[in-house]
């Protein structure tokens, strides 16, 4: 294959994905009914990977969570590095950005902060250790958790 | 052409929450591991403990995207390296497809188009991933309801000279060769009856859903009769050297899980007594 050939795969490739991931008009030549079928399984499934490392987050949501991932998946493609993990912690900076980050999900993005720093890219895995406090209401409690390569350890004060 | 392919048996996809059900079937001879999961540092204890049971592990990786313009990363070939030598395994498997373009990762594996260029491309592309693998690839066939508009081969014949001129090995999705076939209104037969089965170093079976006109491939549901009558078809055709069931979401209790197992165990028994059967009366 040419170069020329490669770099019109590549933009090909790539018009392809924007219109299945809501980032763009859906490209010449394609059964429209089966991009729009394939969009909404990528989508589903994008859902359903960050449901699986994200209980409590969906537990938060309670019945929300199908409308509020969608929302945020159109128009956020997923991170490159770190899989659903960053794909929920995406999700839920998204949440924080609106003010609908249920207190809830709070605790549960604590402990990925103190594994993971995130970047443009997604969730990078932190090298040194890390402290985090955190003050959570309902009920209103101070949280501060210390993570180091070989351990961790949680202290709560409050009720 | 004989090949020395490792005889693997019934098999599972490990995912944490059947770790249980897994470590307590008697009669698995194999689990594939989701590579991207893992990695070769922090391998799971439950994991090792199925290695020292005797179970092989076979990483399955589904982001090389071996079907994109550009070369397979260095470092993601790398990372599956590592992680099939750090568990012994008898081989690695990857898909037919790409799953990323311009930046964007969709965690989706979608097809390319099938023509003779990207053909070559292809195999330039399966060739680099192998020179960077300890161990032999297996190449897995998508469901998709995408079709490009220029593709001038079909599926079978693109997957069968790429893995002829690549020497790749084959993991026969039956679950997606169904998929494809009932939503193209094809014989899934005629895709079967196309591919080297001499190729084939596993097999993957799971359960999808029908949803208006089209059949979607979600791991989400058990084995369907279709699909499972497929595999006894593969399995009278050729001795198969490994079957496994893949199970993504809706995760059943371990009675409903054994009962997919037992399924798919009769479903290879009936093919190959036919097979053995078709041998003695000629």
């Amino acid at each position: 294959m040419s170069a020329a050939e490669q770099a019109s795969l590549a933009a090909r490739q790539e018009e392809l994905v924007r219109a299945l991931s809501g980032q763009g008009p859906a490209p010449a030549g394609f059964d429209p009914s089966c991009l729009a079928a394939t969009a909404e399984s990528l989508l589903r499934k994008r859902a359903r990977t960050v449901a699986r490392v994200w209980p409590a987050l969906v537990e938060a949501l309670a019945g929300d969570f199908d409308s509020q991932f969608a929302d945020y998946a159109t128009c956020q493609p997923m991170p490159t590095e770190g899989g659903p993990l960053a794909d929920g912690y995406a999700f839920g900076r998204h949440l924080a950005h609106r003010g609908e980050l249920p207190d809830a999900a709070r605790q549960e993005r604590m402990a990925v902060e103190l594994r993971y720093r995130f970047t443009r890219d997604g969730l990078i895995r932190r090298r040194w250790p890390m402290l985090k406090v955190q003050i959570l209401r309902k009920p209103w409690r101070l949280v501060l958790a210390i993570h180091s390569q070989s351990w961790e350890r949680w202290f709560q004060i409050g009720c | 052409m004989t090949r020395e392919l490792p005889q693997l048996g019934l098999g599972i996809g490990w995912r944490p929450e059947l770790a249980l059900a897994i470590d307590r079937r008697p009669d698995l001879g194999f689990v594939e591991l989701m590579a991207e999961d893992f990695t070769a540092s922090a391998i799971p204890p439950a994991v090792d403990r199925l290695r020292q049971k005797g179970l092989r592990l076979i990483p399955h990786g589904v982001s090389l995207s071996l079907g994109s313009a550009q070369p397979p990363e260095p470092r993601r070939l790398e990372a599956l390296a590592r992680l099939a030598e750090r568990v012994a395994a008898p081989l690695v498997s990857e898909h037919l497809a790409f799953v990323r373009a311009g930046g964007i990762e969709t965690g989706h594996l979608l097809p390319l188009p099938r023509t003779r260029e990207t053909l070559d491309l292809m195999v330039s592309h399966v060739r680099q991933a192998q020179a960077a693998l300890p161990v032999p690839l297996a190449l897995e066939n998508i469901a998709t309801l995408i079709d490009w508009p220029d593709d001038d081969m079909n599926e079978a014949d693109f997957l069968a000279e790429l893995l002829e001129r690549t020497d790749a090995l084959l993991l026969l999705d039956v679950e997606n060769v169904y998929a494809n076939a009932r939503n193209r209104g094809i014989d899934p037969l005629d895709f079967i009856d196309r591919l080297d089965l001499s190729r084939i170093a596993y097999i993957h079976v799971a359960g999808g859903v029908a949803k208006g006109a089209l059949y979607h491939d979600t791991h989400t549901f058990p084995v369907s009769q279709p699909v499972l009558d497929l595999l006894e078809e593969v399995c009278a055709r050729a001795p198969i050297p490994g079957m496994m069931l893949e199970r993504d979401d809706c995760f059943p209790g371990a009675a409903e899980l054994n009962a997919e197992l037992d399924a798919l165990a009769g479903a290879i028994e009936r093919g190959v007594r036919r097979r053995k059967g078709s041998h003695v009366s000629r």
